[in-house]
Parts: structure tokens; C-alpha cells; sequence
């Protein structure tokens, strides 16, 4: 398996506020292709600027941070921006679809800003609607869709621009049980048939039933980390 | 949307407005004041004694007559004099005028409120403005008498009934002037038959002006002809004070407008913080989005501004139509020398200006809500609720 993230002992310092908070102290942390792992602990634990610095929305105090080979850091504004948009999809905890798209169009829009073909983007879009079991959904805007039926589109847009792996902070944080079994359903069924990577942050038990890999940030740091099935 | 619309109406229609009401002063005043050409002695206008008459008067106003573009003409003659009435005494202008002729030419004749225009069988009849009238406590038939200097320097008297009076609605001219019929004045300022001091052109088609200008110049070589904008200067003025309080005007609409958009469109970037957070995360990159944010402003505006422009166009064709009835006004109007209907009058060159100046002013605005969009931070957009 090939290492695709590789956090090296980063530490993370919000200054802004008037007592410096010490969000991340000190994480090391490599995922390989395929991985479907959790990140887990308690609010305030780091889980989302961890994310944030995997993804390359926030950027470490100290520490390197290499994705696909990239020392992510070393990138300005631009670069990175390109970088997130050909290497990392994203689900957000509140879906964050536009809403006057149509959920064809929320998934398709990436694939637009990378330019790709017509019936490329026609076709990938049939196929992942489908993979997430909304095709007869495709010209419903998100206010017409269900929690549960709009993160599913959100995970079909993360996977539209074809990324190396998918990040998703507390994806399942507004969805009920029902909802948020079927999305891991779905989710799990990509990551066997497609190999594609999710690391993603939870406080739902169930999910955490599910994961492949359980990492617990406890304070800023790494506490545990359990590889539950092979 | 709605200020780009109401901005662009205001302004066109406030131009067309302005622009109605210095072509209506301007028309009045020709019209019924200077015509489009006058004709003098070379020193007449430095030094308006009657000694500077034109020599050839009537035969000038004769050949004039062969230029087709000549709707009216009619020869004056007139003098500095003392008004004496029972009230006291006035210094005034006294002109002589052909009774036929300048009823044709300024439509004096209309103007009179109280008893008759000259119809040749009063005795010594005179006009009097309805001011003077009422200053002076005259009416019909009381007699006055006027004293001044005739072309040898002798001082002559002259007693006048008071035939009319009359108001034109430019109380300011009127009250300098008493009109008598031209032979009684010639005659008594020593003047031979067939001169005169001034002479006055009414043009049938004043897109014309400069070639009959050149016409009568052509007639009286060593006369000065002179058109109306050189007769009235003080219409340049008005014209380009209205050009001043039009920039005035288009800077604050300008400015009201800048301000509109920024704020209709940064409460647009803020409404949709969460998704420009999540567009940038995605990889939408800066460029994309401040071209996002300005493509939107300008199609907002791009169908804002032929609205604008539509109505604009509309009310001001309606308007020019049917006229804007000022008659609450009509006081401070008539003595601007302006009737109380104003006609708003279609300029297309300030209509392309203004047009143009808005919609390059939303694009402009659009920079700091766009520039705004592209300042955020997507992880901090994306926490906003
Ligand atoms: N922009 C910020 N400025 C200052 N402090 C911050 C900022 N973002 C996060 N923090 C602080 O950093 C710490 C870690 O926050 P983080 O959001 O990563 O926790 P979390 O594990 O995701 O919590 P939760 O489960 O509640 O989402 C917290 O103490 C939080 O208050
Ligand atoms: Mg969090």
C-alpha cells in the first residue's frame, strides 16, 4: 500500500484569541491508500483543524504535512487551492450544496472548474448518482432532498473530481440513524469497490463501529490508534 | 437591481428636464425678444446713442426679403428717455416699432392685457408694461410724457396716451421699455424716412442662421449683424450652468448608486459566506470567484440599466408630448423668462454618456464586494452558521 498522507509532528497554535490555544501538540500520523479511518475525541480535541491542516484549508504552526508526495506547506494560495481541487474531496457536516443547483449540477460543478468534457462529466455524474442511489433525484434541488439524501450528493460531488481521498468532518452530525447507516453503507461500498481512501471525523459510536482504523485525539495529541479489521 | 434602475431614470430624466427648460428660455427668447439677427450701426451696441442709425434701413429690410429663409423682419428705432407722469419721473428705453411688422415678428400684440395694440387711429398712443402700469398708476388713455435727446443733441417732448398695457411674463424686461408707433419716434429724433437703429430677423429654419447671417451681412457690409447667442450671451450661461449642475447631479446619483451596489452586493457575499467557503475549498480559485461575484454585479446591472434607460425614454417622450405643467410655479418661472409647461427635451448624446458612466460605475462598486469574496478564509467561511 502507498503512504498518501504523511503528517510529521505538527503542532497547531491559534494566536488570535486573547489566551493562544494549543489546538494540535505535536501529531504524527501516516494513512495509506484504501484506508477508512476514524478520528475520534472528545469536542475540542483537534479533530477539525486536523482535518483542516490534512486538507490544506489551515496551515500548521509547526510540522510538515505531505500529501501525494507534496509537501503541502511549501504551496501559496494558488497552488494550494489547485492542489485541493485535483487531490482532496471534501464533505462538510452541514452537506454545503448550492442551492440552486440541481443536485446533477452540485456534483458536476467540480468537474466544470476542471474543465472537463461534456459527456465525460455526464457520465461520471450518472455513475456516482447512481452509486449513491439518488438517479431519480438528479433534478431535485437540495431543498427538495432530505438531510440524509443531500449528504449523499455531497459525498457523489467529493468523488466527482476523481480525488486520491476523501475528507469529511462529522459527516453524519446531522443525519439520524436511519440516514447516517446508509450513507456509511455507501461510503464503505466505495472505499471496497472503488479503493477510495475516507478519513473523517465522528462522536457517533455506530460510526466508529465501522471504521477500519480508530485514531483518538485527546488534547491536541494522539492517544490510540486501533486498527480494528484487516 | 432597483438602483441602477432608479439612479439611470433620475438622472436621463432630470438632463431631459433641464435640457426642456433651457430650450423653452431659449425659444422664448427669441421668439419674442431678440430674434435670430439683428442688424446695427458699427457703434450702436458700445454706445446706444441715436446718432448710430443705419443710413439705409428700409432698403436693407427690402433686398432682405429675397432670402427665403426670412419668416419675419421689421425695423425699430429708439431712445434713452425721461417717463414724466403725475406719479413722477422714470428713466426708460423707448422703442419705436412698426406696428404690422413687429406684430409679426415678436408677437407683441398678443402679450396686451388692457385695451388695444396699435391700430393706427389712436392719437398718440404708447404701451406701457402692466409693472410700470402699476408703479406709476397709469391706465388706459393717461397721458405721459416722454423727454429725450434727438440725433442733432436737442432735447425734444413728446406727450403719449396710454393706448395698452402689456406683460410678456418677463417682468424684468418689460418694466425698461414703453413701445410708440416708428414714424412719431423717427420723426422726433431727426431721423429721415427709411432709417432706423435696429434691425430684426425672425428665421423660418434657424439650422440655417449662419448662411442667412452671412445673407445680410452680404446687404449691409458695413453694418454689424449679429446672431441671437451673440444678442444674449447670458443664454450661454444658463447653458453651461445647467451643464455644471447636470455633472453635480450625475456625481451624486454616481455616488448614491456605488454605494447601492456595494451594499446589495456584500449582502450578497455574505448570504452565501457558507458556499463561497465551500466553492474555494473545493478549489475554486480566486480569480474564478472575484469573476463570479463581478459577472453577477454586471448582469444585475446589464438588466437594471435598459430599464432605466426604457422608462426613462418613455417618460420623457410622454412628457415632451403633453408638456409638465408647472403652473404652481408659473411666478418664478415667467420671470426666468420661462413658460410654465416645460417640455422635456430627448438629448441622446447625454443619454449614451449617462448610460455608459452607470454601468461603468456598477462595475466599479462590484470590485470591493468581489475583492471582499476573495479575502475570505474557507475554513472560517465554512464555521459561519
Ligand atoms: N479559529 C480558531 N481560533 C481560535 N481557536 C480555535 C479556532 N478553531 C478551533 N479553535 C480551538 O482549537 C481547539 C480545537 O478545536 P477543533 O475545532 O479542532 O476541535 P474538535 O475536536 O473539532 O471539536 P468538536 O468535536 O467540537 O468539533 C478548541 O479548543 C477550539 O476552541
Ligand atoms: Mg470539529
Amino acid at each position: 500500500m502507498s503512504l498518501i498522507i504523511d503528517v510529521n509532528n505538527i503542532e497547531k497554535t491559534y494566536t488570535e484569541t486573547a489566551v493562544p490555544v494549543h489546538a494540535l501538540r505535536g501529531v504524527d500520523l501516516q494513512i495509506e491508500a484504501g484506508e477508512f479511518t476514524a478520528i475520534v475525541g472528545p469536542s475540542g480535541s483537534g479533530k477539525s483543524t486536523l482535518l483542516n491542516i490534512i486538507g490544506g484549508l489551515d496551515v500548521p504552526s509547526t510540522g510538515s504535512v505531505v500529501v501525494n508526495g507534496t509537501d503541502i506547506s511549501q504551496l501559496n494560495a494558488n497552488q494550494l487551492i489547485d492542489f485541493r481541487q485535483k487531490n482532496i474531496g471534501f464533505v462538510f457536516q452541514a452537506y454545503n450544496l448550492i442551492p440552486v443547483l440541481t443536485a446533477k449540477e452540485n456534483v458536476e460543478f467540480i468537474m466544470l472548474l476542471q474543465g472537463r468534457s461534456k459527456s465525460e462529466r455526464d457520465a461520471r455524474v450518472k455513475e456516482l448518482l447512481e452509486e449513491v442511489g439518488l438517479m431519480d433525484k438528479m433534478d431535485n434541488r437540495p431543498t427538495q432532498l432530505s438531510g440524509g439524501q443531500q449528504q449523499r450528493v455531497a459525498v457523489a460531488r467529493a468523488l466527482a473530481s476523481k480525488p486520491s481521498f476523501v475528507l469529511a468532518d462529522e459527516p453524519t452530525a446531522n443525519l439520524d440513524s436511519k440516514s447516517t447507516a446508509n450513507l456509511l453503507d455507501i461510503m464503505l461500498k466505495l472505499n471496497q469497490e472503488e479503493g477510495m481512501t475516507f478519513v473523517f471525523s465522528t462522536h457517533d459510536q455506530r460510526v466508529i463501529d465501522r471504521a477500519r482504523r480508530v485514531l483518538t485525539l485527546e488534547d491536541g495529541k494522539i492517544v490510540s490508534d486501533i486498527k480494528t479489521k484487516a | 437591481m432597483g438602483a441602477v434602475i432608479l439612479g439611470l431614470w433620475s438622472i436621463l430624466f432630470a438632463t431631459s428636464f433641464s435640457a426642456g427648460m433651457i430650450s423653452a428660455m431659449i425659444e422664448k427668447g427669441i421668439r419674442h425678444q431678440h430674434s435670430h439677427l439683428q442688424i446695427h450701426h458699427n457703434n450702436y451696441q458700445k454706445n446706444k446713442e441715436a446718432k448710430h442709425f443705419i443710413e439705409d434701413a428700409e432698403s436693407i429690410l427690402q433686398k432682405s426679403a429675397s432670402d427665403e429663409n426670412i419668416q419675419a423682419s421689421a425695423a425699430r428705432v429708439t431712445t434713452q428717455a425721461m417717463m414724466n407722469t403725475t406719479k413722477g419721473v422714470r428713466g426708460i428705453q423707448v422703442i419705436g416699432v412698426q406696428a404690422e411688422r413687429e406684430a409679426q415678428l415678436t408677437d407683441i400684440d398678443q402679450f396686451i392685457i388692457t385695451g388695444k395694440y396699435f391700430d393706427g387711429k389712436q392719437r398718440k398712443p404708447i404701451l406701457v408694461s402692466k409693472g410700470i402700469a402699476e408703479k406709476m398708476k397709469l391706465k388706459e388713455s393717461t397721458k405721459l410724457v416722454l423727454t429725450f435727446q434727438n440725433t442733432l443733441g436737442d432735447i425734444s417732448t413728446l406727450s403719449f396716451r396710454v393706448a395698452g398695457i402689456f406683460d410678456t411674463g418677463n417682468a424684468m424686461l418689460d418694466d425698461t421699455r414703453v413701445y410708440v408707433p416708428f414714424k412719431s419716434l423717427q420723426t422726433a429724433l431727426g431721423l429721415a424716412e427709411g432709417q432706423a437703429h435696429e434691425l430684426a430677423f425672425f428665421l423660418k429654419d434657424a439650422s440655417e442662421l449662419e448662411r442667412s447671417q452671412a445673407a445680410l451681412a452680404a446687404i449691409a457690409p458695413r453694418l454689424h449683424v449679429q446672431s441671437w447667442e451673440d444678442l444674449a450671451p447670458e443664454f450661454r450661461v444658463f447653458e453651461e450652468q445647467f451643464r455644471i449642475s447636470i455633472y453635480v447631479i450625475l456625481f451624486i446619483i454616481m455616488l448614491a448608486l456605488i454605494f447601492g451596489i456595494i451594499n446589495t452586493m456584500l449582502m450578497a457575499v455574505l448570504e452565501r459566506i457558507r458556499e463561497l467557503g465551500m466553492l474555494m475549498a473545493v478549489g475554486m480559485n480566486k480569480r474564478k470567484v472575484f469573476n463570479m461575484i463581478l459577472t453577477e454585479t454586471v448582469l444585475l446591472t446589464l438588466i437594471g440599466a435598459p430599464i432605466g434607460i426604457l422608462l426613462a425614454w418613455i417618460s420623457i417622450t410622454f412628457f415632451s408630448e403633453n408638456g409638465i405643467n408647472l403652473g404652481a410655479y408659473a411666478e418664478g418661472l415667467s420671470s426666468m423668462g420661462v413658460g410654465h409647461i416645460i417640455r422635456p427635451v430627448f438629448e441622446p448624446e447625454v443619454f449614451f454618456i449617462t448610460s455608459i458612466m452607470i454601468i461603468i460605475t456598477a462595475i466599479l462598486a462590484a470590485v470591493y464586494p468581489a475583492y471582499k469574496a476573495v479575502k475570505l478564509k474557507p475554513v472560517e467561511a465554512l464555521r459561519r452558521a
